[in-house]
């Protein structure tokens, strides 16, 4: 047994091995699908083969006569039943002229039209998935086919048909930030301007485990179990807004969660439906989605295209940022989607650099195709991709070194705390030391030794940097967590943050244990039931640093409670008490008394402390990332060949965790980089409709990471000092690649005209078309 | 659906010619069952030929190898002496699917698929490999390229299986490689694919050449003009630039979301190029 105290082996800074393994490693996970009540009735969905189209006619008649069928519903039904479009986009968000914005109502199941292909216009009851997947095929459904919008551009054309029956267009919604007049000025006085159109592709989040809802009644209480990452949110949508239900009358179960990335946040139609179908049958009902489901119906990502430019003094120093952009949101418009692009990601989009006037107008267009919604980073990859491509291209017209350019335009250290052009305010960071650190790791001033070596294997090399900085928080800074001493050994804690695999539990108990003082096997975290703990859920990086500081506070209020309880019974002043490792002790004596002995000399044998707190803003994690590829110019494949990054993530909770969260999000920047797109066709048909052909990135496609952290610069909006980190990874991955790919290819000798017009992913087939015309 | 699971080659074909409805041949089942699963196929009647024992071995045979329909592709590469003699063609068995897969598919299963993209196929062909096919009427074999009529469609009349593909037998100083493209780096389907088997002469001069091409035509192909470009040179530039052009020539492909007409014609020739150099490099040639 080691000397050192508990908090220096298992307290916050250590990387702990996760306390969540060794259930999931042993294969005794709690998935939504590995609850299989008696009696359970599976639900399949009919859904819309067409892109856009008139419903004329659903006959059911024939499924419901099949055996083993227990209902057939339509989206008729379900209105003359009471449920409720979802809220939409119309209440939060405005077009230019001030109108709300515009949208179709999101029923449940399709009512008159349909949107997208894929949207669910039927449910399907049955005793067995073998039923219900017959059964779909026997609903019968007479469609009036309608043109269909595929992209922005056709969207807004004047002769468009319209979404929305009887609107004027087919935009939904519009911002703009900043000061026009006064860009405009400063582009007419510009020494260089640079400009890049840029497009951001559409993008499936892709968790392992897909969807999954059971959903039963238990008297008159509804309680639906689910992998989501916002229970309360689940519930309280579903509740009033949709079913027509007090929330009281609902619980919402979470056990453990397969990944989510963002398109697990909030109700999806197909939930309420569940829902609903449990109501209406009394039976058990589940519906697990398969992948083609999710492809085609989870919310997707990104999709935003637009140009970008800076006016440049002579010195290089931006003197405006110029933005217009077109997000392309699907037709079931999901107001986050709208929100990451009209708003998150324009707060970031003047990253750690001092830029002084911006000049943003953002759209969001409908088309016929599945909604957009949070994706890894949700806003700030797409702000960040503008930046770091425009920042390259800066360094390039200005003829100043990539590292140089950034350098020049960076908040120094001594200007925080620092508002940005979008009034938010960064609280803390020292880019220009993160710079150098990435440019001594990276060996950057190295480079033309390793292009001429690639070179003679006749390989294109190249080298990309993304500095840059992002928000967390979702403006949402309360929680509430509840913390139990019982007699047996164990403290509960229970929080309403929801993990999705990133290893919170662990991560929380670290930083009750630097409270606490006791073993991690004394500790146990649970969340996931509305019915104990309510409050945002896990979203936007937010967990260790809303939900991590508040269990922070909790235990610090759990551990002032106990020592009250502890003078009592060891007859002395609460000052006299000290608490370390598990004990109380009178200061200057040898009399103690254990936590768990107290708590179980207490009436109810237990200790138990409800504490609500708040952190004090949002965090700016940040870091820079420089990566190196290597292109085969006879296929145009490309190989990401080195990636260093350092991060200032604030405190380090669990290192190992921490450096698992930039890696892996930077497989997921490197895939969006290189090679996932989703894909429809002309008729809104999804062409990416597997893995087969949405090509998810493998762990080869990365490469060794050199990953490091800077732990000097802590947070000053928490008591944590933690930033977080789940989306920075991510963000940076992406323009970093991109910058390498386009360096590459330029000082390969490849015509500049062609190269601004690529587009990521950068396959190899299009890189390759850049090289052969 | 009927499971049948003979022991005995006699006894397959038998079972075949019995079955009635919509017959399918089960090997490793890494297409069929997912076929299955897919809805796409609905068979009355599935003939598993994994316990025939007779198709679960490689043999040496008439100088070459037998390598019986039963055989995983993981088994393939265990065998050291098929893996000298055939480097091109075991690897490109190996390149099928994943760990998992490998223990279950089969080169025979993945040539009477018929994908144009199917990865063992292009190096049997240029291994000249035959297909030995046994029927009501006995026993035939057939050339390997000849063996595809087009996507998912085969030579094999009704009543017939593959009982073995096999492998030549391999003169000294030969060499074959197999390169395919894809968008990731494992596990993906074959945009372009290319194999070439060559055989020197003296002072490492070409004599024989075979080249085929995958997933640039309705079938896997062999490519005559290429193997001709190769003859008699020691794989100078002239010699590349006109298998590039042969192979180039040779190819109609599609154009899809995974490579456009372009791209596959220009990669089918950079893989030609690529894998002849890798084969002459195996045969014993120096450039
Ligand atoms: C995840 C995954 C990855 C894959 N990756 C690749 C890849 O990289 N490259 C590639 O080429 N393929 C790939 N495949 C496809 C498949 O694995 C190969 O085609 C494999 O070689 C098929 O062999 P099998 O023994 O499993 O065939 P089976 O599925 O058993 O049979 C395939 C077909 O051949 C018929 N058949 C089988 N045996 C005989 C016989 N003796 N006589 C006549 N007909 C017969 C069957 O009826 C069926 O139509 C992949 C498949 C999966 C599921």
């Amino acid at each position: 047994m080691s000397n050192e105290s508990i908090p220096a082996r298992f307290g916050s800074g250590q990387s702990v091995i996760r306390v969540e393994d060794r259930k999931l490693l042993e294969g005794s996970g709690s998935f939504t699908d590995d609850f299989q009540p008696d009696g359970q009735a599976t639900l399949a969905f009919v859904r819309a083969p067409h892109a856009h189209a008139r419903l004329r006619a659903i006959d059911t008649r024939a499924a419901l006569e099949m055996p083993g069928v227990v209902a057939v519903y339509t989206g008729a039904d379900l209105q003359a039943a009471g449920v409720k479009p979802l809220p939409g986009v119309a209440d939060g968000w405005k077009r230019a002229d001030g109108s709300p914005a515009n949208a179709p109502a999101r029923h449940p199941l399709a009512v008159d039209k349909v949107y997208f292909s894929g949207q669910p216009v039927c449910a399907v009851v049955a005793d067995t998935p073998a039923i219900a997947a017959a059964a779909c095929e026997a609903v019968l459904i007479d469609y009036d086919t309608l043109q269909s919008i595929a992209d922005p551009v056709s969207a807004l054309a004047g002769n468009a048909v319209r979404i929305v029956d009887g609107s004027s267009d087919n935009l939904c919604a519009e911002m703009r930030h900043g000061d026009a007049a006064a860009a405009d000025a400063a582009f007419s006085q510009a020494a260089h301007i640079a400009r890049l159109q840029l497009v951001n592709q559409r993008l499936a989040p892709s968790a392992l485990e897909p969807r999954s809802v059971l959903a039963w009644m238990e008297d008159d209480r509804l309680t639906i179990r689910l992998s989501s990452q916002m229970p309360t949110g689940v519930r309280n949508t579903l509740a009033e807004p949709v079913l027509g239900m007090d929330a009281d009358k609902i619980r919402v179960v979470v056990g453990d969660v397969g990944g989510g990335f963002g398109m697990k946040t909030g109700l999806y139609p197909e939930d309420a439906v569940v829902a609903f179908a449990a109501r209406d049958t009394g039976r058990a009902v589940k519906w697990i989605a398969t992948r083609s489901e999710e492809l085609l119906s989870a919310v997707h990502g990104r999709d935003i295209q637009g140009s970008a430019e800076f006016a440049l003094d002579a010195d290089g120093r931006v003197l405006a940022y110029r933005i217009k952009t077109d997000a392309d949101v699907g037709a079931l418009v999901n107001p986050t989607g709208v929100a990451i692009q009209l708003m998150i990601g324009p707060w970031v989009a003047t990253s750690i650099y001092d830029i002084p006037v911006i000049d943003f107008h953002y759209r969001a267009v409908l088309t016929n195709k599945a909604a957009t919604g949070a994706y890894r980073g949700a806003g700030r990859p797409e702000a960040i991709y503008l930046t770091e491509r425009l920042m390259d291209e800066a360094a390039r017209v200005t003829g100043i070194d990539p590292a140089e350019i950034r350098r020049r335009n960076m908040i120094t250290a001594s200007q925080m705390p620092y508002r940005n052009p979008m009034a938010q305010t960064y609280d803390s960071g020292d880019f220009a030391s993160i710079l150098d650190q990435t440019l001594a790791l990276a060996d950057w001033h190295g480079f033309e030794a390793r292009r001429t070596r690639s070179a003679g294997q006749h390989k294109w090399r190249g080298r990309g940097m993304a500095a840059f900085l992002e928000w967390t928080g979702g403006m949402m800074f309360e929680e509430r967590v509840t913390m139990e001493v019982q007699a047996d050994g164990m403290v509960d804690v229970m929080t309403a943050l929801m993990p999705m695999g990133q290893g919170i539990a662990t991560c929380f108990a670290q930083v009750a244990i630097d409270v606490l003082g006791i073993p991690i096997e004394n500790i146990r975290i649970s969340h996931g039931d509305t019915d104990r703990a309510n409050g945002f859920g896990s979203a936007g990086s937010r967990s260790i640093f809303t939900g991590g500081s508040a269990v922070k506070v909790a235990a610090v209020e759990l551990i002032e409670k106990s020592r009250q309880l502890a003078a009592d019974q060891l007859e002395c002043a609460t000052a006299d008490v000290e608490y370390g490792d598990g004990q109380f002790r009178i200061a200057g004596t040898d009399r103690t008394m254990g936590l768990f002995e107290l708590a179980a000399g207490q009436p109810d044998r237990r200790i138990d402390i409800d504490s609500t707190s708040s952190v004090d803003d949002s965090t700016w994690p940040n870091g820079c990332h420089i990566c190196e590829v290597e292109i085969d110019p006879d296929t145009g494949a490309v190989q990401v060949v080195s990636y260093v990054n350092v991060n200032d993530v604030g405190h380090v909770v669990n290192p190992v965790i921490v450096v698992g969260q930039l890696e892996g999000g930077a497989v997921q920047g490197i895939g969006q980089a290189l090679q996932e797109h989703v894909i429809y066709d002309e008729a809104g048909q999804l062409q990416t409709g597997s893995f087969m052909d949405y090509t998810m990135p493998r762990a080869l496609e990365g490469c060794v990471y050199q990953t490091q952290l800077d732990q000097s610069i802590p947070c000053k909006n928490n008591p944590l000092g933690v930033k977080g980190v789940g989306e920075l990874g991510t963000i940076g991955a992406t323009p970093a690649v991109a910058n390498a790919v386009i360096d590459a290819l330029l000082r390969g000798g490849a015509d500049a005209g062609r190269v601004a017009q690529l587009q990521i992913p950068f396959t190899a087939d299009k890189v390759w078309q850049v090289l052969r015309g | 659906m009927q499971y049948i699971a003979p022991e005995k080659i006699s006894d397959a074909v038998e079972a075949l010619s019995q079955a009635k409805g919509s017959v399918h041949l089960l090997a490793g089942g890494s297409d069929l069952l997912v076929r299955m699963k897919g809805g796409f196929i609905e068979p009355d009647v599935v003939v598993d030929v994994k316990r025939i024992k007779s198709m679960g071995k490689i043999k040496k045979a008439g100088g070459g190898f037998s390598v019986g329909g039963a055989v995983s592709c993981a088994e393939m590469g265990d065998n050291d002496a098929l893996k000298k003699a055939w480097p091109g063609v075991v690897e490109a068995a190996q390149l099928i699917g994943s760990d998992q897969i490998q223990g279950r598919c089969t080169v025979v299963g993945n040539m009477c698929n018929a994908s144009p993209a199917a990865d063992s196929v292009p190096a049997l062909i240029a291994a000249d490999a035959q297909a030995v096919i046994q029927g009501p009427k006995g026993e035939r074999r057939i050339s390997v390229a000849k063996f595809a009529k087009g996507p998912g469609q085969t030579s094999l009349k009704a009543k017939e299986l593959v009982e073995a593909v096999e492998l030549p037998k391999r003169p000294a100083k030969s060499g074959d490689a197999y390169l395919r493209f894809i968008p990731r780096t494992e596990m993906d389907i074959a945009v372009v694919s290319a194999a070439v088997s060559l055989t020197l002469g003296a002072k490492g001069v070409v004599r024989e050449a075979r080249v085929a091409l995958g997933a640039v035509a309705p079938t896997a192909k062999l490519v005559p003009a290429a193997a001709k470009a190769l003859i008699g040179s020691k794989l100078d530039d002239a010699a590349l630039e006109k298998l590039a052009a042969a192979c180039a020539a040779a190819c109609a492909p599609i154009d899809d979301k995974r490579g456009t007409i372009k791209f596959r014609t220009r990669v089918a020739s950079v893989l030609g190029r690529r894998a002849a150099l890798i084969a002459y490099e195996r045969a014993g040639g120096k450039l």
